[in-house]
C-alpha cells in the first residue's frame, strides 16, 4: 500500500518498499503483470495436464516395456515348459514304444533290431517341429540312432556340439532320476536354457545289445521359431497397445494444443485488451491531468467508460468543465470588465482602489496596477473629477446607493452610480463606482428633443389633421388642426376610439375594409362627426404603420375638412347648370334677335313708307318701341350669359344691380324691389357673374324670408372705411362701394347669424336649400377682398351689406348713346344664312343708299368676293352660319384681299370689340337702322 | 507506455510459446510417410510379404494412419512404374522406402541414387547374386531382409521327396539376375550333391521358348525340375503351363515360392515371405525409430517353410515320407 509511515524521532516520512523496476513504475506494466498472472493460472493447469500426459506416456511406455520384458520372459518360460513337457512326454512315449518293441521282438538281436526300419522309425521321431528323439546307450550315453548319421556313435555332449555347431562340447547339468534324466547346458556356458533334453531308460534290453535309453531334445532353431511367433504376437500386442495409447495421448496433447492455443490466444487477447483498455483509461487520465496542468481546461476525456476509472474520468471532466467555466467566467468577467465603456472603480472600505477597469484607467491616465491600493483621492485629475465624495460617504456609512450626474471641466457629463458592496456577512466592504459618460447621450437627448419638437411643430402646424391610432384603435396623437377643423378639444378624442369620428357607420366599415385590403386608404371622402355634434365632409387618408419586423404598430391618419371644397364643388355644379342655361339663353337670344332684327327692319321700312298722320303710324312706333324693349331683354339675357365667364373687370355696380334686380323681379312678382342707387358710384373690379350670383343668393334668401311677399331695398353707395372690427373679414381702410340688400322678412337671431356662413347651414326646410348659398357668397367675397355685414333682428328683417374695394378704373358696361341715321354709297356684300334677315338687311342698306349683294353662306360670299373683288366696298358678315362661320369667312376674305372692310354681326353678342380681329367692326342683332348706318358709314370711312 | 508497447507482445508471446511447448503436441506434425513398392501383387507370396511388412511395423508399434503413413504402389511388373513410384516417394519426403522384390529394389536404388532416403528391401531372392548385398554394404541407407533360402537346402528337400532322383533339371529365365544367380547356384549345388544336372533357360516368357526348354528337359530325362527364384517363370501363368507340361510327363517340379505349389508343383522349400516381411517391417521400424540404416544389418529369412502338394504326389503315385510330411508347413 502507498501509505506513508513517519519515523519516530526523525519525523522523516519513509515510503514503503516498492518494486523499483522500470516496467513496474507504470500502470501499464502492472496491468500487464496482472493479466499475465491471471492468464498463467489456467495455462499452468493446462501445462500441468500436458506434462502429466507426457509423464503418463512415459509411465505407460515404461510399464509396457517392463510388461514386455517380464511377461515375455514368463511366457517364454511357460512355452519352454510346455515344449519340455511335450519333448519329455515324447521321450517317455518312445521309450515305452521301444520297450513294447523289444517285448514283441525278443528273438531279434540288437544288430537285427538296428537294421529294422520299423525300429528306427520308432526310435527316431520328430517331436512336432521343435525336437526329435534319438536312441542312445544307457551306460555311456553314446548315441546309437539319430536323424543325423554324423551324430551316431557320438557322445551326447558331442552330438549336442555337432547340432549346435559349437566347437567345444558343453557340460550338461544333469538331473538324475530313476526313470527320467533331464539335461541342460551349464549356466556357466551361457545359461542358455533352451538347450534342453531328456533321457528315459527303456525297460527291457535287446538281445546282445546294450541297455537302451531314449533321448529327446529340443531343436533350438525350431523352438526359437515357435517362441518367436508368440513373442511376436505378444510384442505386437503390447506395441500396438502402446502405440494406440501413445496415439491417444498425442491426440490429447494435440487437443490440448488447440485448447491451449485458443485459451492462450484468448488469454493473450483478453490480457492485451484488458491492459490496453485499462491503460488507455489511465493514459487518458494521465493525458488529461497533464493537459489540465498545462492550463488546457478545455481538454476532455473522451469515452470515459462505466467503471471506476470512467467515473473518475467523468469527475475530472466535470471538474475541468467547472474550472474552465469559472476560469472562462473570470476571464470573460475580466474582459467584460475591461471592455466596459463605463468607468468602473471598486474601492474598499478605506476608499482605496481594489480594482478599476481599462476605461477608468484610460480616463484617469493611470496604469491599473499602479492605481491599485491607491486612495481614491489620489486618482483625481485636474478637470476630470467626477467622484461624488458625498455619495461615497453615504454608501460607506449608510449603505445607500446613489446615482448622480456630474459634469466635469472637460465638458463631459457622467452618470455616476455609487453602489455599496457587502461581504458574505452583509457588512459594507467597499463601494463600486460606475461612471457612464452620457455626454453624447445628453447631446442626443437635446437633438432628439429638438427633432421631436420640430416634428411636433410640423404635426401641430400641418394644414392637415394628423392622428396616430394605436393597434387597439385608440387615438394617441392628434394635432391641433384636427381640433380646429372639426371642433374638438384634445380631451374629446385623445385615448378614445377612433370610431367616434365617423358619422356614418357604413363609411367606417368601408374604410376598415379598404385598409385591410390595401393597407392604406387614400383621399377617401367620409362624413366626420364634429365636436359640436355637427357633421362635416372630410378627406381621409389612413396608412398602416409597421415596425421593422412587419408588426402593426398602429396607423397614421390624415384628414382635412373639405366642407368648402364640397361647397365649391356644388357651386361648380350649379355654375355648370347656369352655363347650360346661359348657353340656351344665348341661343334663344340669337334667334330672338334675328326675329327682332327682321321685325325691326320691316317696321323701319314700313315706317319710312308710312306718313306720320297715318292711323297705323303710332302703332308702328309702338311696335318699334316694343322691339327696342325686346332688344333690351335679349341684351340682358346675353349679359346674364356673359356673367359665367369669370373675369375681373371694372364695373359700375349699379348696372349689375339693375340688371339682376330686373331679371329677379320679373320672376318674383310678390316682391317689391326698391332701388337706391348712387349715381356717383365708383367702379369696382369684380367678376360680374360671381357678384351677380352673390346678389341673387341674397335676393333668394330675402324672398325665402318673406314667403308671403314683401319689400326689398337695394342700395348702393360709396363709403370710406377707417376702421373695421369684424375679425372674420379683413378689410383694409379706404374707399369702398357698398351694396346692401334689406328685406322685411322674419329676421335672424345671433346664433343663426354666427353660423350663417357655415357650409350646409340652413334654416330652411329640407329640400328648399342646400346651405351653400351664403357659404359660397362668403368665399366669393373673400376672393374679392370684400366683406359681408349682416344686421338682423328677428321679426324685423335683415340687411346684408356687401363691401367692395372701390376702383379708379372706368367701367366697361357704359351704354353708347344713340345717334341719327347716316346714309352712304358703296357696294356691300351681305352674308347671312337666314334668307328673311338677309333680305331685310339688303333692303335697309339699299334704303341707306348702298348697293347690296347677297350671299347665303361663307363659301358663296367668297365666290362672289372673288368674282367682284374690286366692286365690293364692305362685307356685312354674320358670325354664326353653317359651313364657314363668320370668322373663318373673314380669314379667307382677307386671304383674297387683306384690305377688305368687314362688319361682323351676331345675335349672340359674344363678340366684343376688343376680341375681334383688327380692322373689323361689330354690329349686334337686332340693330336699329341708325346704328347700322353709323357702323356702316364708320366702316366705309364716310 | 513505451515499455508496455515494447515488451508486452514479446513477453506474452514468449509465455505462450513456453506453455505451449511444455505440454503440447505439435498438431501440425504428420506421421512419417513410408512408401512400399512391390513388383506385382499376383503372387500370394508377395502379398504375404507385404502383409508381413505391415505386421512387422505393427509389431514395433507403427500403425497405419496413426503414427505412420503407408502408401503401397504395385509396379505390376513395370520398371518405369516402380521408378516413378520411387521418385514420387522421394519427392513427397518419404521417411523410408520399402521395396518388395529384387527388381523394385534395384529400380528404387537407381531412382533414388544420390539421395539419403533409406531403402529397406524385402523378398529379395538372391542379394549376393544380384549385388544387393554389396549395395547394402556400400550404401549406409540400404538394408533389408532377403528371401533367399540356400539352394542346397532346396535341393536337399527335393531329394528328400525324391530319394531316387539322379538327374535334376533346372529351368530359369535369364531375363532377371536373381533367376540366373539362383539357377547357377542350383546347378553347382546339385552337382556337389552328386546329381546330374540338365539345365534349360529361356530369355523371356514366350511360350515357344518355354516349350522348347521343357522339351529339352524332358528329352534329357530329367527326373525332377527345379525352378529357382525366377520372377518371370514363377508367374502363375507361366508356372501353371510349365507344371502342366511336366506333370504330363510325370516329372515333379520344385518351385521357389510356397504359393506356387498350387499351380502344379510338387513341393517348395522357401522362406516364409510373411515372416520375411515382418523382418523387413521390424527393420523399417527401427529406422523409423531413429536408428541409422547402417546400424540395421541385412537379414536372411529366419523361418523357412516346406509346402507339399499332396494331390500332385498322389497323381505321380509318390509316397512321401513321414519325416517330410511332419516338416511340411502347408499342404495342398
Amino acid at each position: 500500500m502507498n501509505t506513508l509511515t513517519e519515523n519516530k524521532g526523525t519525523g522523516r516520512v519513509a515510503t514503503p518498499r516498492r518494486l523499483n523496476y522500470p516496467i513496474f513504475r507504470r500502470f501499464s506494466g502492472k496491468i500487464l503483470l496482472l493479466g499475465l498472472v491471471a492468464g498463467i493460472i489456467p495455462l499452468a493447469f493446462l501445462l500441468f495436464f500436458g506434462v502429466f500426459s507426457q509423464a503418463l506416456f512415459r509411465d505407460v511406455h515404461q510399464s509396457l516395456s517392463d510388461l514386455k520384458a517380464r511377461e515375455g520372459q514368463r511366457l517364454e518360460s511357460y512355452q519352454h515348459k510346455l515344449i519340455h513337457q511335450q519333448v519329455r512326454q515324447k521321450a517317455l512315449d518312445v521309450a515305452q514304444d521301444i520297450s513294447e518293441y523289444l517285448k514283441s521282438h525278443k528273438g531279434k538281436t540288437w544288430e537285427q533290431i538296428l537294421k529294422d526300419p520299423a525300429f528306427r522309425e520308432v526310435a527316431v521321431q520328430p517331436v512336432g517341429m521343435v525336437g526329435e528323439t534319438f536312441l542312445l546307450a544307457a551306460p555311456d550315453k553314446k548315441i546309437l540312432l539319430h536323424r543325423k548319421h554324423t551324430c551316431q556313435g557320438q557322445s551326447l555332449e558331442k552330438a549336442v556340439c555337432l547340432d549346435e555347431f559349437k566347437a567345444e562340447p558343453p557340460n550338461f547339468h544333469l538331473v538324475d532320476n530313476f526313470s527320467l534324466q533331464e539335461f541342460s547346458l551349464m549356466p556357466s556356458q551361457g545359461g542358455d536354457s533352451y538347450v534342453h533334453g531328456f533321457l528315459v531308460p527303456v525297460a527291457g534290453q535287446p538281445l546282445r545289445g546294450p541297455k537302451l535309453m531314449v533321448g529327446a531334445w529340443v531343436d533350438r532353431g525350431e523352438m526359437d521359431l515357435l517362441l518367436a511367433q508368440s513373442r511376436t504376437i505378444f510384442k505386437t500386442t503390447l506395441n500396438v497397445s502402446e502405440t494406440l495409447i501413445e496415439n491417444r495421448l498425442v491426440q490429447f496433447r494435440e487437443n490440448l494444443f488447440y485448447v491451449l492455443a485458443i485459451l492462450g490466444l484468448a488469454a493473450l487477447a483478453v490480457s492485451l485488451a484488458l491492459a490496453r483498455s485499462l491503460t488507455r483509461q489511465v493514459n487518458k487520465l494521465a493525458l488529461a491531468a497533464e493537459a489540465f496542468d498545462q492550463g488546457n481546461l478545455g481538454y476532455r476525456i473522451a469515452d470515459p467508460g462505466r467503471d471506476e476509472l470512467g467515473q473518475l474520468a467523468r469527475t475530472l471532466n466535470r471538474m475541468a468543465a467547472s474550472l474552465n467555466d469559472n476560469t472562462i467566467s473570470r476571464m470573460e468577467w475580466e474582459n467584460t470588465f475591461n471592455a466596459l465603456p463605463d468607468q468602473v472603480i471598486v474601492v474598499d472600505a478605506e476608499a482605496c482602489v481594489t480594482r478599476l477597469n481599462r476605461a477608468a484607467a484610460l480616463y484617469l491616465e493611470v496604469f491599473p496596477e499602479e492605481a491599485l491600493r491607491s486612495h481614491l483621492t489620489e486618482l483625481k485629475q485636474p478637470g476630470k473629477d467626477w467622484f461624488p465624495e458625498e455619495a461615497l460617504a453615504q454608501a460607506l456609512e449608510q449603505g445607500k446607493k446613489t446615482q448622480t450626474e456630474r459634469c466635469t471641466d472637460d465638458h463631459h457629463t457622467f452618470l455616476v452610480t455609487v453602489d455599496p458592496c457587502r461581504d458574505l456577512k452583509g457588512r459594507i466592504s467597499g463601494v463600486v463606482f460606475v461612471a457612464r459618460d452620457i455626454s453624447a447621450l445628453k447631446r442626443m437627448q437635446s437633438e432628439l428633443a429638438k427633432a421631436s419638437h420640430f416634428l411636433q411643430q410640423i404635426i401641430d402646424s400641418a394644414p392637415l389633421g394628423f392622428m396616430f391610432i394605436n393597434p387597439e384603435g385608440l387615438i394617441t396623437e392628434a394635432n391641433a388642426q384636427v381640433c380646429r377643423e372639426f371642433g374638438y378639444v384634445p380631451e374629446d378624442i385623445l385615448h378614445r376610439h377612433y370610431a367616434l369620428l365617423y358619422a356614418n357607420d357604413a363609411e367606417h366599415q368601408q374604410v376598415i375594409a379598404e385598409l385591410a385590403a390595401k393597407g392604406e386608404v387614400l383621399a377617401r371622402q367620409v362624413e366626420i362627426r364634429g365636436g359640436n355634434g355637427t357633421t362635416a365632409p372630410a378627406r381621409l387618408s389612413v396608412r398602416t404603420l409597421t415596425d421593422k419586423d412587419g408588426g402593426v404598430i398602429g396607423s397614421v391618419c390624415l384628414m382635412s375638412n373639405i366642407t368648402e371644397e364640397v361647397s365649391l364643388q356644388r357651386q361648380l355644379e350649379q355654375a355648370q347648370k347656369q352655363e347650360v342655361i346661359a348657353t340656351l339663353a344665348g341661343g334663344l337670344a340669337h334667334n330672338f334677335n334675328n326675329l327682332l332684327m327682321i321685325i325691326m327692319g320691316l317696321t323701319t321700312l314700313i315706317l319710312e313708307k308710312t306718313p306720320k298722320d297715318h292711323p297705323i303710324y303710332e302703332d308702328l312706333k309702338d311696335i318699334e318701341r316694343q322691339l327696342r324693349a325686346g332688344r333690351e331683354v335679349t341684351r340682358k339675357l346675353l349679359a346674364f350669359r356673359r356673367a359665367s365667364s369669370y373675369e375681373i373687370q371694372p364695373l359700375n355696380l349699379n348696372n349689375l344691380v339693375e340688371t339682376t334686380a330686373d331679371m329677379f323681379g320679373r320672376t318674383r312678382q310678390e316682391l317689391v324691389i326698391h332701388k337706391e342707387l348712387s349715381p356717383e358710384l365708383p367702379a369696382v373690379e369684380v367678376d360680374s357673374s360671381q357678384i351677380q350670383q352673390v346678389l341673387i343668393n341674397l335676393l333668394i334668401n330675402a324672398w325665402h324670408a318673406m314667403p308671403q311677399g314683401g319689400e326689398i331695398l337695394l342700395r348702393t353707395r360709396a363709403v370710406h372705411l377707417t376702421d373695421w372690427d369684424d375679425p372674420n373679414w379683413e378689410l383694409e381702410p379706404g374707399p369702398h362701394v357698398c351694396l346692401s340688400v334689406t328685406d322685411t322678412g322674419s329676421g335672424m337671431d345671433e346664433n343663426t347669424v354666427s353660423h350663417l356662413f357655415s357650409p350646409f347651414f340652413t334654416t330652411k326646410e329640407p329640400g328648399q336649400g342646400s346651405g351653400l348659398g351664403l357659404a359660397s357668397a362668403y368665399r366669393i367675397m373673400k376672393n374679392h377682398r370684400g366683406a359681408i355685414q349682416v344686421i338682423s333682428t328677428p321679426g324685423e328683417g335683415s340687411t346684408f351689406t356687401l363691401f367692395f374695394p372701390s376702383s379708379t378704373a372706368v367701367p366697361l358696361d357704359v351704354a353708347p348713346e344713340e345717334k341719327h341715321i347716316v346714309p352712304g354709297q358703296g357696294t356691300i356684300l351681305v352674308v347671312e344664312d337666314e334668307p328673311t334677315l338677309r333680305r331685310v338687311s339688303t333692303k335697309l342698306l339699299e334704303k341707306l343708299g348702298y348697293q347690296v349683294m347677297e350671299a347665303s353662306c361663307g363659301e358663296r360670299a367668297l365666290e362672289i368676293f372673288a368674282e367682284r373683288n374690286g366692286e365690293i366696298d364692305l362685307v356685312l358678315l354674320d358670325m354664326i352660319m353653317p359651313g364657314l362661320n363668320g370668322l373663318q369667312t373673314l380669314e379667307r376674305l382677307r386671304a383674297l384681299n387683306p384690305r377688305v372692310r368687314v362688319i361682323l354681326c351676331s345675335g349672340m353678342d359674344e363678340a366684343k370689340e376688343e376680341n375681334l380681329p383688327s380692322g373689323v367692326s361689330f354690329v349686334p342683332k337686332p340693330v336699329p337702322l341708325e346704328i347700322l348706318s353709323q357702323k356702316v358709314a364708320a366702316a366705309l370711312g364716310s | 507506455m513505451n515499455a508496455w508497447r515494447k515488451w508486452s507482445f514479446p513477453l506474452s508471446l514468449g509465455l505462450f510459446l513456453l506453455i505451449l511447448g511444455g505440454g503440447c503436441q505439435n498438431p501440425f506434425r504428420r506421421p512419417p510417410l513410408v512408401g512400399i513398392i512391390s513388383w506385382n501383387q499376383e503372387l500370394q507370396s508377395i502379398r504375404d510379404n507385404c502383409q508381413g511388412i505391415l505386421e512387422g511395423l505393427r509389431e514395433e508399434g507403427y500403425l497405419e494412419g496413426i503414427n505412420v503413413r503407408l502408401e503401397m504402389v504395385n509396379a505390376e511388373g513395370d520398371r518405369a512404374r516402380a521408378a516413378a513410384a520411387a521418385e514420387k516417394f522421394e519427392a513427397q519426403g518419404a521417411r523410408l522406402l520399402i521395396t518388395v522384390g529384387t527388381v523394385p529394389t534395384l529400380v528404387a536404388l537407381d531412382s533414388t541414387q544420390g539421395s539419403r532416403l533409406p531403402v529397406v528391401y524385402s523378398a529379395v531372392g538372391a542379394p549376393n547374386a544380384t549385388g544387393l548385398a554389396w549395395e547394402a554394404r556400400d550404401h549406409p541407407r540400404f538394408t533389408g531382409t532377403s528371401s533367399e533360402v540356400p539352394v542346397v537346402q532346396h535341393l536337399e528337400m527335393f531329394r528328400l521327396a525324391l530319394p531316387d532322383m539322379k538327374r535334376l533339371g533346372i529351368l530359369f529365365c535369364t531375363a532377371t539376375p536373381v533367376a540366373v544367380a539362383t539357377g547357377t547356384a542350383a546347378e553347382a549345388a546339385a552337382r556337389q550333391m552328386g546329381l546330374e544336372v540338365v539345365q534349360a533357360t529361356v530369355t523371356d516368357e514366350r511360350p515357344e521358348l518355354v516349350d522348347q526348354a521343357l522339351a529339352h528337359l524332358l528329352g534329357r530325362k530329367a527326373q525332377g525340375v527345379f525352378v529357382p527364384d525366377d520372377p518371370v517363370l514363377s508367374s502363375p501363368k507361366n508356372l501353371e503351363g510349365i507344371c502342366k507340361r511336366l506333370l504330363a510327363a510325370r516329372v515333379p517340379v520344385m518351385v521357389p515360392y510356397g504359393s506356387s505349389v498350387a499351380y502344379g508343383a510338387l513341393l517348395s522349400y522357401h522362406a516364409d515371405f510373411a515372416e520375411v516381411g515382418r523382418q523387413a517391417g521390424r527393420q523399417a521400424a527401427r529406422i523409423l525409430a531413429g536408428t541409422a540404416p547402417d546400424q540395421v544389418p541385412p537379414e536372411i529369412p529366419q523361418v523357412k517353410r516346406l509346402t507339399l502338394n499332396l494331390r500332385v504326389a498322389q497323381s505321380l503315385n509318390f509316397s512321401l515320407s513321414r519325416r517330410l510330411l511332419s516338416r511340411a508347413h502347408e499342404l495342398y
